[in-house]
């Protein structure tokens, strides 16, 4: 309900504190409210407590007196038996009276009928109030099979929850583990589960989604129910995606190559920030992704990425039943992923995995020199590169890795150490804000903007990244490890006139030490 | 970097995704000469074939070629499929299949090292042994090898009878799968389909998450499982 129709059919107009503090308030009071309570005749109430205690403000007691002298506001003196009531929400509720109510603080719990809410934010008035879903912590258990007494296939006709009839006219992809996904007529994307995979819980699950007509760009959220021409549940209609897999175009290094060929690091930076700020629209609803991983995302361009397979996110009681090792927390590998709920901790996890994937195209965080299978690798002790802390890294996969990892912003370096070496939890304000800064260096021209950087990160005496190149390696021929010539090395010896050098550093600086002591 | 490093090594320095190293373990005894060997060999080269179509498992499935007659023979090492050249098979000679199984784990025990040292997980690998009739060597050390490695679950082995002659117990004792089962591939003309099925099944396998059994397609008819 917009604002001016809130005000006009409603009895009493009650602003709350949060109201008041929000930035621009002073807008949103003088310049929205202010001519329509002026239209309609109407005053603005506050409870007498709260006028009190905003008098005392200087932003507050300002908006109080101009309305005051406009005789647009009236202060609400409370019947003896509320006054000693702390919640602001739960006096409301005694007042029985039909109620606008503004705020800047969404309520969650159920509203009663003669209640309306209106939510402004930053001055501006919000769409419509979010529905939250809650945040439970046991799981619902004994899910149940309702097989539909058929499945229809490609060219059949199913029946959305509107009762509107869509055709199934192409097939994507190959008939999957849970079901068939096709393209419909009218343009939207089908998917019917097998029917020994339909089940109470995921009819209850995207019935929940549907409901709370829940839309964020680029998540293929269902959108309707799909049942067969006996109305039994078969499966959800959603907007259709498209895109390379990450798993298929990112991950594997040549695929990346031919799929974008043009791509710089900047590209990269930008898919990881899409994916982010997404997870953290759908964790604003509590949402919890559950199965984050390299084949549930696609992407068309760097500002365009799907998110799919989202049936299987959990949402309230509903538990996420898939996953994959490198993506689950250690501490819930050999779990059942149907037997507990997952929080919004273990997404975070599974994000940052994947971001430290994309920016180091496909490799794990955890794969280290001397390492075995995904999940025994899987430990904070396994992690293998540099964190500042002294500690050894020696098992660095070589070549281009330990070359990315130099080439990171340090801030970068340190949240990838506190996630993968502490086993911290960042919160994800924090990695948007350094993949936001890593870009905004990149595109500065301070840090490199090459997929592969094919040399260690220099910094001169000033303190500023000198992108310079390795021209060639060589090997040791005191201890046999592998070393590099950098392009600008190779220019000042050779200006020098002097040879290029047979050993690595460490032995070339024990040498000049014997030749000095000895 | 080349010069000094051979391509073996820089594949699994620029490629990180996870691998699945498959040895296939052939019987190439005089026994297989003519139509058999032949079949054999169209089979391996779909197998690779199918591997090459699909993304993933390109990248990601690397496989090793051992054969067994008088004597053992690496065929083929392992390394990326785009660089390997399957030059076709001949039959002669006797089975000495304790010894082409003993190689075959050799091979995979290194390739296994490889990926380590270089920092590149890996799933555990997988043994296809075929044969199409008696081992006339010793097999009990390489059944004690892969009896062992089996109980660690460090490897699956597919032991594949070549039409009605193959020794099924002796195929029994090195089979990791349920019951120790043993697939049965009636006749040459059926080679195909059972590497259609083993590259379906690799494709799934290298897709899957490490340590939790992937489901496996359902061989086809033509195949015959022993129990």
């Amino acid at each position: 309900m917009s604002l001016k129709n809130c005000i006009e059919k409603k009895n009493k107009i009650f602003a709350d504190r949060s109201l008041f503090a929000e930035r621009d308030a002073q807008i949103f009071f003088f310049k929205t409210l202010a001519p329509i309570l002026h239209q309609n005749s109407k005053k603005l109430s506050i409870l007498k407590r709260d006028y009190e205690d905003l008098k005392k403000e200087p932003i507050p007691s300002h908006i109080i007196q101009e309305f005051e002298k406009f005789n647009l506001l009236e202060v609400h003196y409370l019947p003896p038996f509320l006054i000693f009531k702390k919640d602001f929400f739960s006096i409301l509720k005694k007042l029985n009276t039909k109620i606008c109510l503004l705020t800047a603080k969404p309520y969650i719990s159920s509203l009663p009928s003669f209640i309306e809410v209106v939510l402004i934010k930053n001055g501006k008035i919000e769409p419509k109030i979010k529905k939250v879903f809650n945040i439970l912590l046991f799981p619902h258990k004994n899910d149940r099979k309702i097989p539909p007494s058929y499945t229809p296939s490609l060219n059949d006709y199913i029946k959305d929850n509107k009762g509107h009839f869509h055709r199934l006219i192409k097939q994507i992809g190959r008939t999957g583990g849970e079901g068939s996904v096709y393209l419909t007529d009218s343009n939207l994307v089908c998917k019917i589960y097998k029917p020994e995979k339909t089940t109470i819980f995921r009819y209850h699950k995207i019935k929940l989604l549907i409901d709370n007509k829940i839309e964020i760009k680029n998540v293929s959220l269902p959108k309707f129910l799909a049942k067969n021409q006996k109305d039994e549940f078969i499966g959800y209609l959603m907007p259709p995606a498209k895109g390379h897999e990450l798993k298929t175009s990112i991950f594997i290094p040549p695929l990346l190559k031919q799929k974008f060929p043009h791509w710089k690091r900047r590209n990269l930076v930008k898919v990881s920030l899409n994916i982010a700020k997404t997870v953290k629209k759908l964790h604003s609803y509590n949402i919890i992704l559950g199965d984050i991983n390299p084949s549930n995302i696609l992407v068309e361009n760097e500002n365009e990425i799907y998110f799919i397979d989202t049936d299987s996110y959990q949402i309230e009681g509903y538990p996420c039943p898939v996953g994959m090792i490198p993506y689950t927390r250690v501490k819930h590998h050999n779990k059942r992923y149907d037997s507990f709920l997952r929080d919004k901790e273990d997404d975070l996890f599974a994000l940052s995995t994947l971001i430290f994937q994309i920016l180091m195209p496909g490799k794990l965080p955890y794969s280290y020199r001397g390492g075995k299978t995904e999940k025994e690798n899987m430990n904070p002790a396994n992690f293998p590169y540099n964190c500042y802390d002294h500690e050894g890294y020696h098992n660095t996969p070589i070549g281009q890795w330990s070359y990315i990892w130099s080439n990171f912003p340090r801030k970068l370096k340190e949240m990838f150490c506190q996630i993968f070496k502490k086993e911290k939890i960042v919160p994800i304000d924090t990695i948007i804000y350094n993949l936001n800064s890593y870009l905004y260096q990149i595109e500065k021209g301070w840090q490199s903007d090459e997929i592969f950087p094919n040399s260690y990160k220099k910094i001169d005496k000033k303190k500023r990244v000198i992108l310079d190149e390795v021209s060639q390696t060589r090997r040791c021929k005191e201890c046999g490890a592998m070393f590099d010539i950098t392009v600008k090395e190779e220019m000042f010896l050779k200006q020098k006139g002097w040879n290029l050098p047979t050993r690595c550093k460490v032995c070339r600086k024990n040498k000049k030490f014997k030749k000095f002591h000895y | 970097m080349s010069d000094l490093m051979t391509l073996r090594e820089e594949d699994l320095i620029t490629n990180p995704a996870t691998r699945l190293p498959v040895c296939l373990c052939l019987d190439t005894s005089s026994s297989m000469f003519g139509e058999p060997i032949d079949e054999l060999n169209r089979g391996v080269k779909y197998f690779f074939e199918a591997i090459k179509q699909d993304e993933i498992a390109r990248y990601s499935v690397e496989l090793s070629i051992v054969t067994f007659n008088a004597t053992a023979e690496k065929i083929l090492d392992f390394a990326n499929i785009d660089r390997q050249t399957f030059t076709p098979l001949s039959a002669s000679g006797s089975t000495s299949m304790g010894e082409g199984v003993n190689l075959a784990l050799d091979l995979l025990q290194q390739r296994k090292k490889e990926y380590s040292d270089k920092g590149v997980d890996y799933y555990q690998p997988w043994l296809v042994l075929m044969t199409d009739g008696y081992p006339t060597d010793d097999i009990e050390s390489a059944v004690d090898r892969v009896r062992q490695l089996a109980s660690q679950k460090k490897l699956t082995v597919f032991a594949v009878a070549i039409g009605d002659g193959a020794d099924i117990n002796t195929l029994k004792r090195f089979s990791t799968m349920k019951n120790n089962m043993v697939l049965k591939v009636k006749s040459a003309e059926y080679f195909r389909e059972f590497f259609e099925w083993l590259s379906q099944s690799v494709s799934v396998a290298s897709q899957s998450v490490p340590g939790e059994k992937a489901s496996l397609p359902k061989p086809p008819t033509s195949i015959e499982i022993e129990l």
